[in-house]
C-alpha cells in the first residue's frame, strides 16, 4: 500500500453501523534517528474528517504519538445499504488524500 | 559564500553538536504539563469522574504501537451529545496524542486507535458534553519496550 491509501471496512448491525480505518502512513514523529544519526524528519496526520453521504459527522485531530498505519474505529447512528462513507485526510506536509466506500 | 577548509570544519562540527545536543535535551511533558492541558480544555467547569470509559492494556510490551480505546456514556441526540474526546499522555515527547470531535451524528462516542508510549506513563482522557461538562479517565500502562524511538 503506498503512504495515504485508506482501507475502510464497515459493519452493520443493530441499527448501528461500525466502521473500521486503516490509514497507510508511516507516522514519523520526528523522534528518531536513521543509522548515521540524522533525526528523521517528522511525517504524521494531523487531520481526518468523516463523512456520511456528505454529511460531516466527526473530525480527528492526530499527533505524532498515534501509531504507524493508525487503525481507527468509530461507530455511526443508522446506515443503509448503498450508503456512501467518505474520508479525507490531511498531514503535516500538507499532502491530502480521500476516500469512500459504500456500505452493503 | 567563501568557506576555507577551517570554517568549513568548525562550522559542520558545530551544526552536529547542536543536534545531538537539541536531540539529547528534549523535553518529556509531565504531569503539570497534562493537568494544565486538561484545565485549560476544560474552561471553568470541574472534570468529574464517570461516564467515561477509557480502554488500555494493563501492560503494554511494544510501546510502538499500544491499542487504546475510548467510550462515552451519551445519549448522542442533537441537545445531548459528546463534542470531543481528547486523550493525553504525560511521559511522551509531546502530551497530545489525538482528538476525536463527535457530532450528534456519530451515533456513539466509541472510538479507538493504537498510540505510542515512550515509557510507563498515565494516560488521560477527556471528553467534553454539549452543555460544557467535563469528564475525565485516567489509566496507567506499563511499558516494556518504549516506542518513541531514540
Amino acid at each position: 500500500m503506498s503512504v495515504g491509501s485508506v482501507s475502510i471496512r464497515t459493519r452493520m448491525a443493530n441499527g448501528s453501523t461500525f466502521v473500521d480505518l486503516r490509514v497507510s502512513h508511516p507516522m514519523e514523529s520526528g523522534q528518531r534517528k536513521d543509522k548515521s544519526g540524522l533525526v528523521i524528519p517528522s511525517w504524521y496526520l494531523t487531520n481526518m474528517d468523516l463523512y456520511h453521504n456528505d454529511k460531516r459527522i466527526g473530525a480527528l485531530e492526530l499527533g505524532p504519538l498515534v501509531s504507524r498505519n493508525p487503525a481507527i474505529s468509530v461507530v455511526l447512528n443508522g446506515g443503509e445499504v448503498d450508503d456512501v462513507i467518505k474520508v479525507t485526510w490531511i498531514d503535516n506536509r500538507d499532502k491530502v488524500g480521500e476516500k469512500s466506500a459504500t456500505l452493503g | 559564500m567563501n568557506l576555507n577548509r577551517r570554517q568549513l570544519l568548525t562550522r559542520t562540527v558545530g551544526v552536529s553538536l547542536a543536534g545531538l545536543f537539541g536531540v539529547q535535551s528534549r523535553a518529556f511533558a509531565t504531569p503539570e504539563a497534562v493537568a494544565e492541558a486538561v484545565k485549560s480544555f476544560s474552561g471553568d467547569s470541574e472534570p468529574g469522574s464517570g461516564r467515561i470509559k477509557l480502554t488500555t492494556p494493563e501492560i503494554a510490551e511494544n510501546g510502538n504501537s499500544v491499542p487504546i480505546g475510548v467510550s462515552v456514556d451519551s445519549p448522542m441526540s442533537d441537545d445531548d451529545y459528546v463534542t470531543q474526546v481528547v486523550i493525553y499522555a504525560d511521559g511522551n515527547p509531546n502530551p497530545d496524542v489525538i482528538t476525536f470531535n463527535f457530532t450528534p451524528a456519530s451515533g456513539e462516542a466509541t472510538a479507538s486507535t493504537r498510540m505510542r508510549l515512550a515509557k510507563t506513563q498515565n494516560v488521560v482522557a477527556v471528553a467534553k458534553m454539549s452543555d460544557g461538562s467535563v469528564f475525565t479517565d485516567t489509566r496507567n500502562i506499563k511499558v516494556t519496550i518504549g516506542g518513541c524511538g531514540g
